[in-house]
């Protein structure tokens, strides 16, 4: 409701002049310069693609290497200890800083892109799964002793099904990360991807086409956070809640 | 075989001298007792003397310190398929429905699917839950979940059944009624179960022997035979046998 | 006397860690584009050596105490309101919340639009980095006051004044931290981020030309610095978080 308000607002403000068209552009051009992307072959090919295909690689590394270093890290309490204050501050790096350097050593390329995508995705897939296993109940440990559930068994019978709110609500947020980081850096160098997108029409002052690449980053991470929420909501057993990191 | 281990054979479950303690204090103390196949048998105690711990020895999860407990012949030093427990907390799993939270330890030992299917509906219908059994344990009672626990662990085909105050959290309507349920099945398919309660009056409605315990650490004081027929019903909590063995565990407690 | 040597111990054991395995795998890849921890040290120390490079950290510390600053009065006064009165809260909450889920990176470009490439577009994308963040830790702290203590200040028929002294102040210092915690580690990222893609001026614009000269020694260097001042006043607010907490037994 607000936001439509918001839109409206600002197209009016733009259409009558409040607003400067050097700095803004009414959304409904800003609909067109996506439609522009969206609407070719080639805006496909070199814009959406390369970005998609970054961010959804990006994210699968993030979700494995987010769980298994928080499974890891939960069978060792000196480990964790060790570890914990450092978790906390994760958040804080500014992980972007880090792409410069990937491009010095490994280059310009998908690898430094996904590398910078995976260690934002990553945090919040770790502190996720690692929430999760400390909510889950002291009982399943007591089951998995006289049912002898151990091993592998003990892990896909037991205690990932036991995080599954966990774990999709990493998922949630680590996809959104990735994109983030992915995005970030193709606005610092890349000759592809939405990224580069918004960059290059920003420095050729093509406005239209910059805010068209600004809404189709906002709509793909919106989407994907909205739809594995809907996921999460349809395939979770009623009651089985989402804990809070 | 000789004559001795032929005698205990006839037990079917046997627990002797078995200690344990925690951190140096003792929690279980030399406790001994025989069950025979097909008793029901109340375990009744203050708490915190080790009754908990003395059924996680018996079901193979908890390590004795001196002693052993041996299972139709069997000395337990892990969780053997023919003794069943139940605990005291809702141990359903949230995620699964009625049905497969009933399937889980099947499906952990790798049966087979239809022996799976087969077992768990006759469990399901045993304690009345085949009608709810898609649903997920978050939209049934409390009650509901505990008979659910109980189904698990009749799927399983326990020749021995460990209950560690299966009712606990319920009120005590409910509890006497799940009770009487479960007495009745373990009767009625010559299950051999052990319960720990601390409500005195379900120990002597349900049991036909009442073990009382001390406090920490846990030693047997008391083993009282109930005089009353198989078939148990709420009715009988008036009846003046129930109230003399009900004021004989009291004298024991005291003591 | 021991557990203090083994708190140092536990603390320092994960960075120890990551350094000798980063020196061990670089040193096994043995390539020279591939820096090992000892030469992003020596780049590191390289760098601070040199007075151009000084200035310009000098400059993006300037930037970040100004923006930090902003964001955090703001954040943590607008949240504070708006969490105190609930059609504030109706009004603005979903707008902070929303706005704090949108990946803000990509407004960059209308920063530089509206205000040129200089330090007012740095500055003020830091504060709109940081800003959202505390004024939502701030929001639902005050949201969340325990009812308890509306009770206890109508007991006493506490002035708002004196109710705001005494007792919302109080019970909100944990949070304060919490907030001040997340802005400055929010801030900062924004700060490095605008660097990066302005490309002027400061650490961030630094690492670009150093990238372009590909000095993989002095970059490594200079990023490790980057993370240095990013964690460690984190971490430090953090402690401080911890201790304020714990005397604040948890509310039941
Ligand atoms: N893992 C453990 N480590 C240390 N002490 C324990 C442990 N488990 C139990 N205890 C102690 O052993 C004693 C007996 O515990 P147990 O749970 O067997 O008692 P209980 O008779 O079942 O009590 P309740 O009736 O309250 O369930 C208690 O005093 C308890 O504090
Ligand atoms: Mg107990």
């Amino acid at each position: 409701m607000l936001l439509v308000a918001a839109v409206a607002a600002l197209e009016v403000g733009c259409r009558v002049g409040l607003i400067d068209p050097q700095i803004v552009v009414p959304p409904t051009q800003m609909v067109r310069g996506a439609w522009e992307i969206v609407g070719r072959g080639e805006g496909w090919r070199t814009v959406i693609l390369p970005s998609a295909t970054a961010i959804l690689v990006a994210t699968c590394f993030s979700v494995l290497i987010g769980t298994c270093c928080a499974l890891a890290l939960s069978r060792s309490r000196m480990i964790r200890s060790a570890c914990e204050p450092y978790i906390v501050v994760l958040p804080a790096i500014p992980v972007f800083a880090l792409y410069p350097v990937f491009i010095a050593v490994l280059g310009q390329g998908v690898v430094s892109l996904v590398l910078t995508g995976v260690l934002l995705g990553v945090v919040p897939m770790l502190t996720q799964v690692l929430a999760g296993l400390d909510s889950l109940p002291a009982y399943l440990d007591k089951l998995a002793r006289v049912y002898e559930v151990r091993g592998l068994s003990r892990l896909t019978r037991l205690t990932l099904p036991g995080m599954a709110p966990a774990l999709l609500t990493g998922l949630r947020l680590s996809s959104a990360y990735s994109a983030i980081g992915v995005i970030a850096a193709e606005l610092i160098l890349s000759p592809r991807g939405l990224g580069h997108a918004i960059h290059s029409a920003y420095e050729s002052f093509d406005l239209t086409r910059m805010y068209g690449a600004i809404l189709l980053v906002l709509a793909l991470i919106g989407s994907m956070y909205v739809g594995i929420a809907m996921v999460q909501r349809r395939v979770l057993a009623p009651g089985h809640m989402e804990v809070r990191a | 075989m000789t004559q001795v281990s032929g005698a205990i054979d006839r037990a079917a479950v046997s627990v002797r001298a078995v200690s344990k303690a925690y951190g140096g204090v003792p929690a279980v103390d030399g406790i001994s007792f025989e069950l025979a196949p097909g008793s029901f048998v109340a375990l009744v105690g203050p708490s915190g003397c080790g009754k908990s711990s003395l059924l996680e020895i018996m079901a193979g999860i908890r390590g004795a310190d001196r002693g052993e407990v041996v299972v139709g012949g069997r000395r337990v030093d892990r969780p053997i398929r023919s003794v069943g427990v139940m605990f005291q907390e809702d141990t359903t799993l949230p995620w699964r429905t009625v049905y497969r939270n009933v399937a889980f330890p099947l499906e952990a030992s790798r049966r087979d699917r239809h022996e799976i299917a087969a077992k768990v509906e006759a469990a399901l219908r045993m304690v009345d839950l085949w009608e709810h059994r898609t649903m997920h344990p978050a939209a049934l009672s409390g009650g509901m979940r505990q008979r659910v626990s109980l189904a698990r662990v009749l799927a399983t085909d326990p020749s021995v059944l460990l209950l560690d105050e299966p009712f606990g959290a319920l009120d005590e309507q409910l509890r006497l009624r799940l009770g009487l349920e479960v007495q009745r099945i373990c009767r009625e398919q010559g299950r051999t179960a052990v319960l720990i309660t601390h409500s005195i009056q379900e120990a002597v409605l349900l049991a036909d022997r009442v073990l009382v315990l001390s406090g920490r650490p846990a030693t047997v004081v008391q083993d009282l035979e109930v005089p009353l027929p198989d078939h148990r019903s709420a009715d009988q909590l008036g009846d003046p046998r129930v109230a003399q063995v009900v004021a004989k565990v009291w004298a024991s407690l005291a003591y | 006397m021991s557990s203090l040597v083994r708190g140092a111990a536990t603390y320092l054991a994960a960075p120890i860690v990551v350094l000798v395995l980063w020196q061990a795998i670089s040193m096994m890849v043995a390539s020279p584009s591939v820096p090992t921890s000892t030469d992003a040290v020596e780049g590191m120390v390289d760098a601070l050596g040199n007075p151009r490079f000084r200035s310009s950290v000098l400059s993006t510390l300037r930037l970040l105490g100004l923006s930090f600053l902003l964001a955090a009065v703001i954040g943590i006064l607008a949240g504070a309101l708006a969490g105190g009165s609930s059609l504030a809260r109706r009004v603005l909450g979903p707008v902070l919340h929303l706005v704090n889920a949108t990946p803000k990176i990509v407004f960059f470009p209308v920063f530089i639009l509206a205000l040129g490439l200089g330090d007012s577009a740095k500055l003020s994308f830091a504060v709109f980095h940081g800003v959202f963040i505390a004024a939502i830790v701030m929001m639902e702290a005050t949201e969340g006051l325990n009812p308890r203590y509306r009770k206890v200040i109508s007991a006493y028929r506490l002035r708002p004044v004196q109710a705001t002294r005494l007792i919302v102040l109080p019970a909100l210092l944990p949070y304060v931290v919490t907030a001040l915690r997340l802005c400055l580690a929010f801030t900062f990222i924004g700060l490095i981020l605008a660097e990066l893609l302005t490309g002027t001026g400061g650490i961030g614009g630094e690492i670009l030309r150093l990238m372009r000269l590909a000095e993989v020694e002095r970059i490594t260097g200079i990023v490790l610095l980057v993370m240095v001042i990013a964690v460690v006043p984190v971490m430090l607010l953090r402690a401080v978080e911890v201790r304020i907490r714990s005397r604040y037994a948890p509310n039941p």
